[in-house]
């Protein structure tokens, strides 16, 4: 009887080590997960910050940057210059492979877009749009990020805004 | 009374006489002791191996990490425009760089890494190995013919560059765009020079002469017996400047020693612009002259056929400048003798080309100034 007794004590107390033990485990999965997330977002983050470097580097690039009478402006396309290079490139891809293997290795595998947005016009979808490089992987690594800047028209010399939007993939 | 030993109480059981050791048992004894040992051998083998590979995995690890930090330094500071820096390591790294001289194939690694960084497209003048502790490191922008791309140079203060006769226009050129914490020294005195021989080995990593083909001779035959490993210390670099004011283009020689024959040349390559050229005095090494020289050209062609059609959308919309502009398409992509032209991937670099990138390079300027200046047009770049 006593020898019972103790036996389902036995199993007792194995049964609450047990439970305690995937307690434990359950609680660490848990923190590790949240941790996980936290590194995650603090990496995207890192790279967010990365990409808008990108963007005030880009504005600098001799293909694509404002020059008026040898000045320089700060974060400034040029809007005929920005027509040239999307075309360029993305028409590099099929026979220029040295043009396009030069941009892959700058900016890999992202898009970059930009879309005029002041002055606004009447109906948005007619603002002037240009996609400077496509080459999209499968997931995103970033958020879609938007960077200001000044857009300059050497044929009627003017200024207008927009933003520049870019986003990199895996 | 037999008496028992130990092992054979303990190990063995009490079954074991001493009789029975003598008979077949005790070779099934001595077996299970050579299996003991073996075993034994075997665990300890395999912890060691463990041990082995951990340490040789974290040192590979450790020069990935390294040659990824590199990386990034490198491409921070391309990405800067006229810069100059110490970047410090915090322990001393080895840092080979390599570069295919016919192609722009090029790549650097801390020495023992497996992997390796590629560079094919960024221009970055160094020795092809750098031990030390710290990275000088000069960015610019090349701006001939036209604003281009971002060169670096990047070496270290364990390499001494010994200029020979300052009164040189080229030596002149090359201290006033060096970096500055460059370790470097100056020799003008006619006595110093005509006894090169007695140069002290002052224990620096390496020590490159630079001198123009005027100065060469000074050098030229001279042994340096007081050098330890001379041969894998010593070199020579030589400008041959073309005509001009300030040596705009030329032909630069690389030189390295040998114990047999003294300085022995190593080949020669053309440049244009001055500070391509003390690139190749940073680098001291024809292989990654001439790849960077070929990634320049590489950038011009590409950015000249970029310019060809911007031009031509002016000329369009300009009609007042259109002359103009056909003059600039003619110097710039132009069926022969122009930019474009010249910077094509044609083999060999050759001397005539370079000097004649530097004519249309200035003709390109001239005729930019005169759409800028003259009458109301955009420039071209």
């Amino acid at each position: 009887m006593i020898g019972k007794k103790s036996q389902m004590q036995m199993t007792e107390s194995v049964f609450v080590v047990f439970i305690i033990l995937i307690i434990i485990v359950m609680g660490f999965v848990i923190y590790s997960k949240f941790q996980e997330s936290s590194i995650r977002d603090n990496e995207r983050m890192l790279r967010n910050i990365d990409i808008i470097k990108l963007a005030n580097r880009i504005s600098s690039w001799p293909e694509l940057e404002c020059s008026l009478s040898g000045t320089e402006r700060f974060v400034c396309l040029d809007t005929l210059k920005l027509d040239i290079l999307g075309d360029f490139i993305n028409k590099s891809s099929d026979s220029d492979t040295y043009a396009f293997n030069y941009y892959y290795d700058l900016l890999k595998e992202s898009k970059i877009l930009v879309t005029e947005v002041y002055p606004p016009l009447a109906h948005r979808e007619n603002q002037k749009r240009w996609i400077l490089y496509y080459n999209p992987g499968e997931t995103p690594v970033t958020d879609s990020i938007l960077v200001p800047v000044n857009l300059y028209n050497p044929l009627s010399e003017t200024f207008s805004m927009g933003m520049l939007e870019m986003q990199i993939y895996d | 009374m037999v008496r028992r030993s130990f092992l054979e109480k303990g190990f063995l059981g009490k079954r074991y006489s001493g009789k029975r050791l003598l008979g077949k048992r005790g070779f099934a004894m001595q077996f299970n002791w050579i299996f003991v040992l073996i075993a034994g051998a075997v665990i300890i083998g395999f912890f060691f191996s463990l041990i082995n590979n951990l340490i040789h995995s974290d040192d590979a690890g450790t020069k990935v990490r390294a040659t990824q930090e590199i990386d990034a330094l490198l491409k921070i500071n391309l990405a800067s425009e006229n810069t100059q820096k110490i970047a410090d390591f915090g322990s001393k790294l080895s840092i080979v760089f390599f570069a295919d001289r016919e192609t722009t194939y090029s790549e650097y690694s801390a020495k023992g890494s497996p992997r390796t960084a590629r560079y094919d497209f960024n221009v970055i003048f160094s020795p092809n190995q750098l031990d030390a502790d710290e990275l000088l490191i000069q960015t610019f922008t090349l701006d001939t013919p036209f604003r281009s791309m971002p060169v670096v140079y990047a070496t270290n203060r364990e390499i001494e560059y010994v200029f020979l006769n300052m009164s040189s226009r080229v030596i002149q050129t090359i201290l006033a765009f060096v970096p500055a914490n460059l370790t470097k020294k100056m020799i003008w005195e006619e006595e110093q020079l005509a006894f090169m021989e007695n140069y002290p080995d002052r224990n620096y990593d390496r020590t490159v002469f630079v001198t123009d083909d005027i100065n060469f001779n000074y050098i030229a035959g001279v042994r340096f017996d007081s050098f330890s490993r001379p041969a894998e210390r010593l070199f020579v670099v030589v400008i041959t400047p073309g005509p001009g004011a300030i040596a705009s283009y030329g032909n630069i020689s690389f030189y390295r020693y040998t114990q047999d024959e003294g300085f022995v040349l190593n080949g020669t390559s053309p440049y244009f612009d001055h500070r391509l050229m003390i690139g190749g005095v940073i680098s001291h090494d024809r292989n990654i002259f001439e790849n960077n020289m070929r990634k320049v050209l590489k950038r011009i062609n590409l950015l000249s056929g970029l310019y060809d059609r911007r031009i031509r959308r002016y000329a369009g919309e300009f009609e007042q400048c259109t002359q103009l502009y056909v003059n600039v398409l003619d110097t710039l992509t132009g069926s022969s003798g122009s930019i474009k032209s010249l910077s094509e991937d044609r083999g060999e670099l050759t001397y005539e080309d370079m000097s004649l990138i530097f004519a249309a390079s200035n003709e390109l300027k001239q005729k930019n100034s005169a759409i800028v200046g003259g009458r109301d047009c955009p420039g071209i770049y």
